[in-house]
């Protein structure tokens, strides 16, 4: 892989600092963990793969998200290997936002010493440009056709390559929309890490729409946002701008109290009004198994039928998967 | 279940409830210890014994507001805004050692929280569902040292409906980012002002509480450095709920005071807390406290000693008088525990030396990521310092994930080893 990549392996970092400072930023998404003895084994498999299956040659930024990314930055940093660590905040409050804008300086600093030049406050709004439109394109395929099949390629391409050549494939999509008139089940996937796509084929293949995915990888990547999201000065300061609209954006599983998941799970199951919620979450992944009350309660509340998977990261949808989604899609 | 059963669960439980929930309780249980007459030697043990006692008192009480909050949240910052500081997972701890743990997990187990959950904070929620625990008036979680406590703490303030505030914690320790906290912890201050007063004269005292602590904690460390050991680590680890729950109060002052006087005489008699000690090691993270023969076993049977335990260490400073904001700030952020886990490692080799270890002991607790994630860097440093290390899985909480042959036949190669 070519060094022009910088790794980031949370949906807090904003990528168009990478892009700004001359870099692809790349969602860090490895292969499946193989076994080092780095990290336990009860620990999250997306993590482990971090640590073992990850392309070490490339840069990677890491965020405080979660214990599991933060040891993971350790090993690395321990093995040598060039890694930088993003200190995010749980809230979205003014002072929040006074901090993490620091730490994304720090960031640029930190991109800088690897280019060998600073990051131009121009390029930063270009880059903000540039990714506006393939957030604009991802909604209008989501919108199309659903979280399923061509959104997944784009959204992969945007994760993994240069924004511009996602803008072009969506482009290309745009032009060939036709609707299949077929009725589908919707469905809300959530999760925090999506373990193995795969599962997106899988609705699929039983008729079912996913109507909107709440995952790192997915919605909460590439969320409808335009800049500033917050009003103030922020707009004279791209730094500001990017921490206030990246710390507004949906929270993640992490984000607490005022900020947390209570009223945006919400707010999400009253707008989308599934048929059912299946949560797909992380084996040994805490922030997503103290989600799983909570989507309980307001499913139940609502009625609505919900399942809870658990997977490990890129390991395939087991024969016993199929079974359960089988079964629930039945009830729905 | 027919309804004579049905009846029969529910009396019993609201008995449990009220009981355990009730101020006479403690009151009562306060007055029993008055006949408790223990020799020089035992003397702290009742002032900490005394200290749970009068905190559960406290906290059933109501006359002061009870603050639920996490490990390693200074409890010197909740005394001396006036409230009165309630652990849940020292409760869970307490419990435990109680022999009553496994009934609280089950209890939050069937509300759906994992098993692959920190057990500390599954027992926690399967107590606060129970509602066993004194009522929170408010929840303030601090984002050190794990994920766990602060998405519990959360969950607790939605169990009991109050209100839920964060502290958020920067991840590097710097000037700026003491400064920054610093003004946080105002800001909370200020915001919780309807419901915690934060005099200034009963903050000026719960800071001189915590400096004198300090300086006998840190005198009771250097002695631990003693060879023979003059403490048991295991008594340690359970009289740790002083340095989470108590400190910034007298009686936690009394203890380590008491404590000192205990270990000098100790020293100076050269009376051992362990007749044989032909290894000392040092223990990291939290031991087993649910009734376990493993314990007793590594300080008597094995002829061992923990020397020392990471938890104890005296990593702060003292608080400045005239900023009690920036002293606490700095204290948070000098836990070594918290942070890049280099900092952790750094203060193993650092206790290694000076406690004279043999071998280090991890014990990896099922689901602390926090603490299991950085066992691979500390096998990797203390090898190249030639010390061994023992990774020793294992539950505190939960008696159902203790394999107590298994275990026993670890730490007995372990310290075969040592030899």
């Amino acid at each position: 892989m070519g060094t022009n990549y910088i790794d980031v392996a949370c949906s807090y970092v904003p990528v168009e600092i990478i892009h700004a400072a001359g870099f692809i930023p790349r969602r860090l998404i490895p292969p499946a963990p193989g076994e080092a003895a780095l990290l336990p084994r009860n620990f999250c498999s997306y993590a482990r793969a971090c640590v073992t299956t990850a392309d070490r040659a490339v840069p990677a930024v890491f965020t405080t998200c979660c214990d599991g990314l933060r040891r993971c930055y350790d090993v690395r940093k321990e093995q040598g290997d060039m890694v930088f660590i993003l200190d995010l905040p749980r809230q979205a409050k003014d002072s929040a936002v006074r901090h993490y804008r620091q730490e994304l300086i720090r960031m640029g600093e930190w991109l800088a010493e690897i280019s060998g030049r600073p990051v131009p406050a121009g390029a930063l709004r270009d880059s903000f440009r540039v990714y506006q439109e393939v957030r604009r394109q991802l909604k209008t395929v989501e919108r199309f056709d659903g979280i399923n099949g061509k959104f997944w390629e784009l959204l992969w391409a945007a994760l993994t390559g240069p924004p511009e050549d996602a803008l072009k494939l969506g482009t290309e999509f745009q032009a060939g929309f036709a609707p299949d008139g077929q009725k589908k089940r919707r469905v809300l996937l959530a999760g925090t890490v999506l373990p193995d796509p795969r599962i997106l084929e899988l609705a699929e293949q039983y008729c079912t729409v996913v109507a909107f995915a709440d995952f790192c990888l997915g919605g909460r990547f590439y969320p409808d946002f335009s800049y500033p999201s917050r009003e103030g000065p922020s707009s004279d300061d791209p730094w500001l701008a990017l921490a206030g609209t990246y710390l507004a954006k949906p929270p993640c599983p992490r984000m607490a109290g005022k900020s947390g998941r209570a009223p945006y799970i919400q707010n999400i199951l009253e707008s989308v009004r599934p048929a059912g919620v299946i949560f797909y979450g992380l084996k040994f992944c805490d922030h997503g198994l103290y989600e799983v009350p909570l989507w309980r309660l307001f499913c139940g509340r609502r009625e609505i039928p919900f399942l809870h998977l658990e997977g490990e990261y890129q390991s395939g949808v087991p024969a016993q998967l199929h079974t359960r989604l089988q079964a629930f899609l039945e009830t729905i | 279940m027919d309804l004579r059963e049905y009846i029969r669960r529910r009396t019993r439980r609201n008995k449990w409830e009220k009981y355990v929930t009730s101020p006479q309780t403690y009151l009562f249980l306060e007055l029993l210890s008055t006949f408790w007459r223990p020799g020089k030697l035992v003397r702290p043990t009742k002032a900490a014994l005394l200290f749970g006692i009068r905190l559960m008192r406290q906290a059933c009480r109501g006359k002061r507001p009870v603050v639920w909050t996490n490990v390693y949240t200074p409890p010197e910052l909740i005394w001396a805004w006036g409230g009165v500081p309630f652990l849940p997972e020292v409760a869970a701890a307490v419990a435990a050692s109680l022999g009553w743990s496994t009934r609280f997990l089950k209890v939050a187990e069937g509300a759906w929280y994992s098993t692959d959950l920190c057990s500390f904070h599954r027992c926690a929620l399967g107590m606060a569902l129970e509602r066993v625990l004194p009522r929170p008036d408010l929840v303030i979680a601090t984002t050190h040292l794990c994920d766990g406590a602060v998405k519990f703490l959360e969950m607790a303030a939605g169990i009991y409906n109050c209100p839920y505030y964060l502290l958020q914690v920067p991840y590097q320790d710097t000037p700026q980012s003491r400064s920054w906290l610093a003004e946080e912890i105002l800001a909370l201050q200020k915001e919780l002002k309807p419901l915690l007063p934060a005099r200034p004269e009963e903050i000026e005292r719960v800071m001189g509480n915590l400096n004198a602590a300090r300086r006998h904690m840190t005198a009771v460390n250097d002695l631990r450095k003693s060879v023979p050991a003059p403490w048991r680590g295991n008594e340690a680890l359970t009289q740790v709920v002083i340095f989470f729950n108590g400190l910034g109060t007298g009686e936690a002052l009394s203890f380590y005071r008491k404590l000192e006087q205990v270990l000098r005489y100790r020293v100076s008699k050269n009376a051992p807390a362990v007749a044989e000690q032909e290894r000392r090691l040092l223990w990291l993270h939290f031991k087993p406290f649910y009734p376990n023969p493993l314990m007793d076993l590594l300080e008597s049977g094995l002829k061992s000693v923990i020397a020392f335990e990471e938890v104890s260490e005296v990593f702060w400073e003292e608080i400045p008088r005239d900023n009690y904001a920036g002293g606490i700030a700095a204290k948070i952020l000098a836990n070594p525990l918290w942070g890049p886990a280099e900092r952790r490692v750094k203060q193993a080799l650092k206790l290694a030396r000076e406690y004279h270890v043999q071998g280090v002991v991890h014990f990896a607790h099922w689901g602390c990521r926090q603490s299991t994630g950085s066992a691979a860097l500390l096998r990797a440093a203390l090898g190249k310092e030639g010390i061994p290390f023992l990774n020793l899985d294992g539950d505190c909480i939960d008696p159902r994930n203790f394999m107590e042959g298994q275990t026993i036949t670890r730490v007995e190669s372990f310290l075969e080893m040592l030899r």
